[in-house]
């Protein structure tokens, strides 16, 4: 038995000694809940995760892990790992994910205080407890492992309690509920260029990265079975682990850093057709070497070899004759592929274009 | 009738003939089916789903069933209402024709219901439910039913009357039996008109109610027969179907039976069908227009198609023939037109009750069973047989009562009961046309002493 | 007119319906009287005069399904088939999601199934249906059954009962959202089947098998006036989640089901049916040619007054 585990049974034995009335909040970490007046019923269906406005995290500690079985008929009780919540929910809408009615920097709200154990029939408006907490789980497991099957969270009578491993088919996978922001942007307190930007969605398209490709030892972790420590992105070590021949300034700066933008960078726009493309295509695979475009990855590996149909029969309208035929193709299409193309009177100034063309006889 | 001579020394036609005996290998195989599918069911026996609710025994037996049975009713008011005796031949047969049609009509809803041992229940007040399209059609079919017996009662009598040989002690009650037979025959002389008129009013109700049965179906029924006008469709086209039926089966029948055909009294009939096509065609033009739907009869779809076959060969092509004095003086010429009639009005039923009935939920599509088919044939093989059984043996072809029975060998299993004639055949003749010095009497009184 | 039923009233859907005639048909022709059939053909007549209005109560209830709240668990089928007493097997085995791999429809085994929209792009997650018997407000089934099998309660659900059905399936045919199933493989006395909104059950106050049983609430049972405030209320506050339609509120008259949901119901395999009762049209034809017993007579009337005239000719 490892230490989660062991960690886990602990909690369920002490919380077994607890009468079931007080066990949704009955955590031994948990002071008692302070007494204040339910609020007013809310007559509005709970908001779901994009909808909700962060409340700070731990503005009250919580329970480690909730027993929530004093509602329960046709299933066993349920081993809610409140801590494992708490700390993924800072990945997305910190407590109001769940706890919605909370204001910033009220006391949380507990999903007994206003949704009532039986349906009220004068009021249909009002979800039951029994239905807030399932729709409460399911609305994020729905979306995570698409998963409804009651015995993900309930325990069939007399069957061993749902460990960590059990949650295995979380591994790798990029909970769809989870919109990180575009950019963050960190005060490291250096000297001189203090602020990073960090384009987080550039870095996930570009580089094709999974959460757990940089979040290794953050609080996913912890779900996925690995360890107990909570840990986040080591900023120093991870973007070294790209980054590590990388000047200081092509992150650190006075200001925020504008996005990777190709044209400004390299000279050469992507335009819309190449924007497609993904960087390995051009640059070969790999990355933090010299991004160059090496010979065999230039405009004719696609424009002629992929498409098994020489380059002027297919589109390129100019009969590349004679010298011209030595020519790269970005030495008339400068700057872009679909931008301005070097035209013939600025090096053939002699003569009239275009009554001269380019293939005609006498040319 | 010319040709009365001329057949007088033929026998009458036997029973069973190799055509017969064919027919009653089907209405053999239908019986035995018919047994099977009220001993296992309909899952057995049908390929019906909860989307196609209703198969080929609805369309077929039923739709059609009763459409072709309006050539009773249709005759019944040239002959009686409208007195026009010179088609009088015809109405026997018509109305033989009617009363074993809706008897089958009767056991075909019967074979199709899945609670069949309760249909009982309709008759009852305590189960109306006045609303249900189909509750006045069953109520009408069940009355015009027992009107059609009443109405045939007097051929009963007229083959029974001063005949009534009872065997061994059961001769005892010859007597009160041939009473019975006088006050019947005497009774339905009098009143036979008001059964006439009630049996074309139930008539008219429910062959139109069948039309507003399938109203309640909506989208699930074709726009190109779908409309608000569906009950007058289906009263039209059976009025326009009724005639070619009398025609059909008259010519059918006299081919059958080694008669000739009744050439100049179906040929004035079939006067009367393009006039009743021509109305019928007209408001289906009039209804397709109004609903702005006309167009999908030529969009090239499964629906378009058989839209356009059903007006061109059902209503347009024998409103051609039927209007051509030369090919309606012609029997093959009238026997085909009626067939189109016919074969557009089942096409017709087909369409509304089947083919162009679009389930909600788009599953496998419906396809009968063998089974269904057997059952169908079966019923309209027993018909055949039990037209040709009645004809036989009852005086409803009057050309085949000229024939003198006597020539017949006694022992021929079909007419056991069948005794020589107290009075001269010759006596119950009728004349073809009405004699205007006469006043034409018709049924029961014809043959009252 | 007879009460169809000691328990139930049977009410007529009323938007088509005419006052009350209560006048009974006078009568027929007096050679009618005698006749026995004459009799029964006066029982559309009769019949039709005892045609009231909607007995439909105010406070009917109804069931609001939030088809985003639906996580697809097939609890309800379960509780269905458990509250109705039809075969079904331990609640893991509704866990089985490759049921959804092809639609299924109510069968007499199962009346109400969870179907799976095949998802569009735009969505996160697929959606789930439940379907059953929607409980119109003016049921087709009703306004089709000839012996008075099909019965609206005035408190919402539609019953169906099996000692009056003869089994002619017209109901079946007249259902806008096809939704009825037949016992097709009971040979002697097989039985329509659909959900009857647990009509025993809420009798004694409990609430239907399915609405029970749903672990997010999907199913909201109650009057149907305040579910469609309800409704009403969910889509106005959250236009992004609803489209702005419930599915029910006007469909074939208004149901007792009611639906809301984040796309179109068309794409979600619910078929699209208009805002009339079916039973509207087809009623209305029938009582406008049957109204009084007058056509009828009158047709009788000139028969028999063709039939004098002609007759006379010939003398």
């Amino acid at each position: 038995m490892n230490a989660p585990q062991a960690l886990l049974l602990t909690l369920f034995l002490a919380l077994a000694w607890t009468p079931p009335g007080e066990r949704l909040h009955g955590a031994p970490t948990q002071p008692p809940a302070p007494e204040r007046a339910p609020p007013a019923p809310p007559a509005r269906p709970a908001p779901r995760a994009h909808e909700t406005t962060p409340v700070p995290a731990f503005s009250e500690p919580g329970p480690d892990v909730a027993i929530i079985d004093d509602l329960v008929n046709h299933y066993g009780p349920v081993t809610f790992d409140h801590r494992l919540h708490e700390r993924m929910s800072e990945i997305t809408g910190d407590c109001a994910n769940c706890h919605h009615e909370t204001e910033a920097n009220e006391p949380i709200t507990g999903c007994a205080e206003c949704h009532p154990r039986e349906r009220n029939a004068a009021d249909p408006g009002v979800t039951s407890l029994r239905g807030a907490i399932h729709r409460q789980c399911l609305d994020c497991h729905k979306d995570w492992s698409r998963a409804n099957s009651c015995g993900f969270c309930h325990e069939e009578a007399g069957a061993a309690m749902h460990g960590p491993e059990d949650f295995g088919e979380f591994v790798g996978a990029t909970p769809t509920h989870i919109s990180p922001a575009q950019s963050y942007t960190y005060d490291t307190a250096r000297e001189g260029l203090p602020v990073v930007t960090f384009h987080h969605e550039d870095h996930v398209q570009a580089f094709g990265l999974s959460c757990a490709d940089c979040h290794l030892n953050d609080d996913c972790e912890r779900c996925h079975g690995a360890g107990m420590a909570r840990q986040t992105v080591v900023r120093e070590r991870d973007c070294a682990t790209c980054h590590a021949d990388t000047d200081c300034v092509d992150c650190h700066d006075l200001t925020e850093k504008a996005r990777f933008d190709h044209a400004e960078r390299t000279g050469w726009d992507l335009g819309a057709a190449h924007a497609a493309v993904s960087c390995e295509d051009c640059h070969g695979p790999g990355h933090g070497a010299a991004l160059t475009v090496p010979a065999s990855l230039r405009c004719l590996a696609c424009h002629q070899e992929a498409h098994g149909v020489a380059l002027d029969a297919l589109e390129h309208p100019v009969t590349l004759a004679g010298s011209h035929a030595y020519f790269e193709c970005v030495q008339c299409h400068r700057g872009s592929a679909e931008g301005p193309r070097s035209t013939c009177v600025e090096c053939h100034d002699d003569r009239e274009f275009p009554a001269w063309s380019p293939g005609l006889a006498g040319w | 009738m010319s040709s009365g001579t001329a057949h007088a020394a033929v026998r009458r036609p036997r029973f069973f003939t190799p055509g017969s005996i064919a027919v009653c290998a089907v209405a053999a195989v239908g019986a035995a089916v018919t047994l099977a599918r009220f001993a296992l069911g309909l899952g057995a026996t049908t390929n019906l789903t909860d989307a196609n609710p209703w198969g080929i025994w609805i369309a077929i037996d039923v739709a059609c069933g009763v459409a072709l049975a309006a050539g009773g009713f249709t005759t019944a008011f040239l002959v009686h209402i409208l007195h026009r005796e010179r088609y009088h031949p015809l109405l026997r047969p018509a109305l033989l024709t009617a009363m074993i049609g809706y008897t089958f009509v009767a056991i075909g809803v019967a074979t199709d219901l899945g609670r069949w041992w309760a249909l009982w229940h309709v008759p009852l007040p305590k189960m109306w439910q006045p609303n249900s399209v189909l509750f006045e059609v069953a109520m009408c079919v069940m009355c015009y039913l027992n009107v059609l017996y009443i109405e045939f009662l007097p051929v009963v009598c007229e083959r029974f009357r001063g005949r009534v040989r009872l065997p061994g002690r059961l001769a005892a009650l010859d007597h009160p039996a041939e009473r019975l037979l006088a006050i019947l025959d005497a009774t339905l002389g009098r009143v036979i008109t008001v059964f006439v008129i009630l049996g074309i009013v139930l008539s008219c109700m429910h062959q139109s109610s069948l039309g507003t049965l399938m109203v309640i179906t909506g989208a699930k029924l074709h726009p190109l027969w779908q409309t608000p006008f569906l009950p007058l469709m289906f009263l039209l086209s059976a009025f326009s179907v009724g005639f070619p039926m009398v025609i059909f089966e008259s010519v059918l029948a006299s081919r059958s039976l080694r008669l000739p055909p009744e050439r100049e009294v179906l040929s004035m009939l079939a006067r009367i069908v393009p006039v009743v096509l021509g109305v019928y065609l007209l408001a289906r033009v009039m209804d397709l227009l109004s609903r702005h739907v006309l167009g999908l009869a030529f969009d090239g779809s499964r629906h378009g198609w058989l839209f356009l076959t059903e007006v061109t060969l059902g209503v347009l092509a024998p409103f051609a023939i039927f209007t051509n004095r030369r090919l309606r003086a012609r029997v093959g010429w009238l026997f085909a037109g009626a067939s189109m009639v016919i074969g557009g009005v089942v096409l017709n039923r087909l369409n509304v009750f089947l083919l162009c009935y679009t389930p909600v939920h788009a599953g496998a599509a419906y396809s009968p069973a063998w089974t269904e088919y057997a059952v169908t044939a079966g019923y309209i093989a027993i018909i055949v047989l039990l037209y040709r059984f009645i004809v036989l043996n009852f005086p409803v072809v009057e050309a085949l009562e000229h024939r003198s029975p006597l020539a017949e060998p006694s022992a021929e299993l079909s007419r056991p009961v069948l005794k020589p004639h107290t009075r001269p055949a010759a006596s119950r003749r009728r004349p073809l046309r009405p004699r205007p010095d006469r006043k034409i009497s018709h049924g029961p009184t014809g043959s009252a002493p | 007119m007879s009460a169809p039923c000691a328990s139930t009233v049977t009410s007529r859907p009323s938007s088509q319906t005419r006052e009350p005639d209560r006048a009974q048909p006078t009568t027929s022709r007096r050679a009618f009287l005698g006749i026995s059939v004459g009799a029964t053909l006066a029982a559309p007549a009769l019949a039709a005069a005892g045609e009231h209005a909607s007995a439909l109560h105010q406070d009917r209830m109804g069931v609001l399904v939030d088809l985003t709240e639906c996580v697809g668990c097939r609890r309800c089928e379960w509780a269905c088939c458990d509250a109705n007493g039809l075969p079904h097997g331990p609640l893991h085995e509704y866990d089985d999601q490759t049921v959804f791999e092809a639609r299924r429809y109510p069968s007499p085994n199962q009346l109400t199934v969870v179907n799976r929209a095949k998802s569009d792009q735009t969505e996160r997650e697929p959606v789930h249906l439940k379907v059953q018997c929607m409980h119109c407000d003016k049921p087709a089934c009703v306004s089709a059954c000839l012996v008075g099998a099909m019965q609206k309660d005035p408190d919402g659900p539609v019953h169906y009962d099996a000692s009056r059905c003869i089994g002619c399936r017209y109901c079946m045919v007249a259902c806008p959202f096809e939704i009825l199933s037949y016992e097709y493989e009971r040979s002697l006395a097989p039985r329509v089947r659909k959900c009857e909104l647990c009509r025993d059950r809420t009798r004694d106050g409990k609430l239907p098998a399915c609405v029970e049983m749903c672990p997010v609430e999907a199913l909201t049972y109650g009057r149907r006036s305040e579910l469609l405030a309800l409704a009403h209320d969910k889509i106005a506050r959250h236009p992004d989640r609803y489209t702005d339609h419930i599915y029910g509120e006007h469909e074939a008259g208004g149901t007792s089901w009611l639906y809301i949901a984040g796309r179109d119901f068309a794409s979600l395999g619910l078929p699209t049916v208009g805002p009339k009762s079916p039973a509207a049209l087809s009623e209305a034809i029938q009582h406008g040619i049957f109204r009084g017993f007058a056509v009828p007579i009158v047709i009788a009337g000139l028969l028999g007054a063709v039939n004098h005239l002609t007759k006379e000719d010939h003398k």
